[in-house]
């Protein structure tokens, strides 16, 4: 896995990790690094990090402008979330029904460092899965739909997967992903929701919660080595890194985390997480937990296999050039795999099937005004 | 009725909240959708007044009547009620009950 | 040097390679091509552009290619392709200029976010710019044409780009794409204007571009101070009429014609408030074009 990395990689990382070294970049150097991040919807976060280290004034004013540009998308990505949240807890929180902001709305909300500059686009909530018939029936009523209509799609997500379909408010740009469980419940890694709500922690001035650090770092692992294809996935990555990072000053973190890890049996996740985050974003776990991380190590096949795909799929494609072969094959390996960790093997052959049939309309991209 | 007299009502993010106004209307930036509202008088005014602090929801109805130059000061609440309630849905104001 | 004295040649090895860039103003776009129609094409339009090569850092680096596969041949395809990514829905290889055109616009449109992106022709004169918010049915681009070939200086026929602190207006040249009879009028209307060439056929009915005039270039970094927003309407045979719009209503249909007036949130609304407060706005229905043109004289001339 120590094959060398291509240019635009190495110029995006090394900003991430030490945005010092971006003040002798080239203007050459700024234009690949800018269009590879951009490509990774990582733009934003340069900004942040180059703001956090105060170097924003050390920059080419014309790389300065494109980073604002970026910053102010985020910016209204951000409001737009906590519109949602708000809108939703006025439907939800009156019914008495605990509500878990997940992912990138919790970061928001609970105003953490890496939510600077991310790009969401859906709020993620959590609700027992007892009341989440209610929850919906409350939130159509007030004006949500979904946004899968096709019977099929419907029923799957019904059924097997750990979400309702996505819901929209019209004219709202943030898109409702209402969860039950943070994996498929049918899946082969099945992590204890109830655990997840009980160690819930409370928002200060938020009608949410949001999971504790470690089980947020284990979801954050999860979503990206569980749940997804790993498609140009750094800035996932690039999440857990950075939560690591604000959680670890607290005591008894690490602990946690390696004691959740094994609870939702999702150790192997969070080992791939901290390999490629040292690899990529020199990620560190303190030396105490060396030996326990080493024990949640994957065998030998899988970690070849994951060494084989994850860096072709996950790190960001040339700007410049079409995905290779290999990166296409790569994607489609995660791709399968992520389904096939999602379903048993009855189910995945069912889907597999359903979906070939029904004929594979690929979603039209814009159309020419 | 009395209940709602002590309602106070403010502007829910009274720094961030901004008004231009042009004439007799005028348009309101709300801090929570980022939209931005084409409001007309008497629904202006009232934003504009709790721009400069909380208001009892009858004090507020007697100093738009006196600015309005209406002696019923009732008949002006019974319109303000559904202003505020629309304001409020927005997410522009939102109330919270009074000390007795 | 300008794009328009290069050798043939090296226009085909410079879009071909590292890429050619074009400063429309606001903004630096790096253009890379191998069809040769396309690159002649370009150099016609964009004539009066100084040549920059394709080394530095840009807003936005385009490619248009052949479409992959089958497409290269049967019924032939060209697309828009942006840091890797393909966007949009191929074109029919024919209508090169109108794929560029339109897909740099939409990359401009998403990207510029540290200025006021208006949908809105701008042009100026003796110091002062008037904004033709793009509403449907205005006749935007066509007035824009007509006005920049009879002594008005372009900023854009696309873009009204307001910039944030100041509110000053910025030119972001683009050629201006005109469709169907105003083609004809604006050759008309001025023989000599830099007019591309005709693609029939599109989307949107015959279309051909206005180059960017050797002025309007040389002048693509000076700002204007906005002082007229005119609301057009295009109605055949209408005569001309002008109305003042209120400044409430002015701001919300500026607002509505806007690329990113809701991403900038505060941001947006004071800067078209304070646009608002400076400038007067009128609507104006017409038919025809002279008097349209006449009028707008008049009211920059007006007291």
């Amino acid at each position: 896995m120590r094959s060398a990395l291509e240019r635009h990689v190495t110029l995006l990382l090394s900003i991430l990790v030490s945005p010092e070294r971006a003040v002798v970049l080239t203007l050459d150097e700024w234009d690949l690094a800018v269009r590879a991040a951009r490509g990774a919807r990582l733009l934003g976060v340069i900004r942040a990090r180059l703001e956090h280290a105060r170097l924003l004034g050390s920059i080419p004013a014309e790389v300065r402008a494109q980073l604002d540009g970026a910053w102010s998308a985020a910016a209204y990505r951000r409001q737009m979330v906590l519109r949602e949240m708000w809108a939703v807890a006025n439907v939800l929180e009156p019914l008495g029904i605990p509500l878990v902001a997940l992912k990138g709305a919790a970061y928001i909300a609970q105003g953490l460092r890496c939510a600077d500059g991310r790009l969401p686009e859906d709020l993620d909530l959590m609700v027992p899965r007892d009341r989440l018939d209610e929850a919906e029936r409350a939130l159509v009523d007030a004006g949500w739909a979904s946004e899968k209509t096709d019977p099929y799609d419907q029923r799957y997500y019904r059924t097997w997967s750990h979400e309702l379909p996505p819901m929209r408010f019209a004219g709202h740009p943030i898109e409702l992903d209402m969860h039950h469980a943070i994996l498929p419940p049918l899946g082969r890694v099945r992590p204890d929701a109830r655990a997840l709500f009980e160690s819930a922690v409370p928002i200060p001035g938020s009608r949410f919660r949001a999971l504790s650090p470690a089980d947020q770092v284990l979801h954050a692992c999860a979503h990206l080595f569980q749940d997804s294809d790993c498609a140009g996935r750094l800035r996932d990555l690039v999440d857990i890194d950075a939560l690591l990072r604000e959680h670890s000053a607290a005591p008894g973190f690490w602990t946690a985390l390696l004691a959740r890890a094994r609870l939702h049996r999702l150790g192997r996740s969070l080992w791939y997480a901290l390999r490629y985050g040292r690899a990529w974003l020199n990620t560190l776990a303190p030396e105490g937990v060396a030996a326990e991380v080493a024990r949640l190590r994957p065998p030998a096949l899988s970690r070849a296999a994951m060494d084989g795909l994850v860096p072709r799929a996950l790190l960001p494609q040339s700007p410049d050039a079409e995905p290779a072969c290999g990166t296409r094959l790569a994607r489609f390996a995660l791709f399968f795999r992520s389904m096939w960790l999602r379903m048993p093997p009855w189910l995945l052959a069912y889907h597999s099937i359903a979906k070939l049939v029904r004929s594979a309309r690929r979603q039209p991209r814009a159309e020419a005004a | 009725m009395h209940a709602d007299a002590a309602l106070i009502w403010q502007l829910t993010d009274l720094p961030r909240t901004r008004v231009h106004r042009f004439g007799d209307e005028g348009l309101v930036f709300n801090p929570l959708s980022w939209e931005t509202h084409l409001v007309s008088d008497p629904a202006l005014r009232v934003v504009e007044v709790l721009a400069s602090g909380p208001r009892r929801e009858a004090d507020l109805a007697s100093e738009l009547a006196a600015e309005g130059d209406e002696p019923d000061v009732a008949s002006v609440r019974n319109r303000l009620k559904p202003l505020l309630d629309e304001l409020r849905n927005l997410g522009l104001v939102s109330a919270h009950a009074g000390a007795p | 040097m300008n794009v328009g004295d290069l050798q043939l040649g090296e226009m085909l090895t410079t879009l071909a390679g590292r890429g050619l860039g074009l400063d429309v103003g606001a903004a630096r776009a790096r253009v890379r091509t191998d069809l040769p129609s396309l690159v002649a094409t370009l150099q016609s339009v964009y004539r009066h552009f100084p040549v920059e090569h394709g080394e530095g850092f840009f807003d936005v680096t385009a490619t248009v290619r052949h479409a992959r596969g089958l497409r290269r041949f049967v019924r032939p395809q060209i697309e828009f392709v942006v840091d890797g990514e393909v966007p949009f829905e191929p074109f029919p290889a024919a209508t090169d200029l109108p794929l560029l055109e339109w897909g740099l616009n939409w990359c401009l449109a998403e990207r510029c976010n540290t200025y006021l992106l208006l949908h809105a022709g701008v042009v100026e004169r003796a110091g002062a710019a008037v904004i033709l918010p793009a509403l449907p049915g205005s006749g935007k681009s066509t007035l824009t044409a007509a006005l920049t070939v009879s002594g008005f200086r372009l900023l854009s026929d696309e873009f009204g780009v307001v910039r944030l602190d100041d509110g000053l207006c910025l030119p972001m040249l683009r050629p201006i794409a005109l469709k169907n009879a105003s083609i004809e009028v604006i050759a008309r209307l001025r023989p000599d204007a830099n007019l591309g060439p005709t693609f029939p056929g599109t989307r949107k009915g015959d279309v051909a571009h206005l180059g960017p005039d050797a002025a309007s270039v040389a002048q693509r970094h000076e700002p204007a101070m906005a002082r007229l927003i005119v609301f057009p309407r295009y109605e055949a045979g209408a005569a001309t009429a002008l109305e003042p719009v209120s400044r409430g209503r002015a701001f919300a249909k500026l607002a509505v014609n806007s690329f990113n007036y809701e991403l900038l949130g505060p941001a947006g609304f004071e800067a078209v408030g304070r646009l608002i407060a400076r400038c007067d706005c009128y609507r104006m229905s017409y038919g025809d074009l002279a008097e349209a043109m006449a009028t707008i004289k008049g009211l920059l001339t007006a007291p």
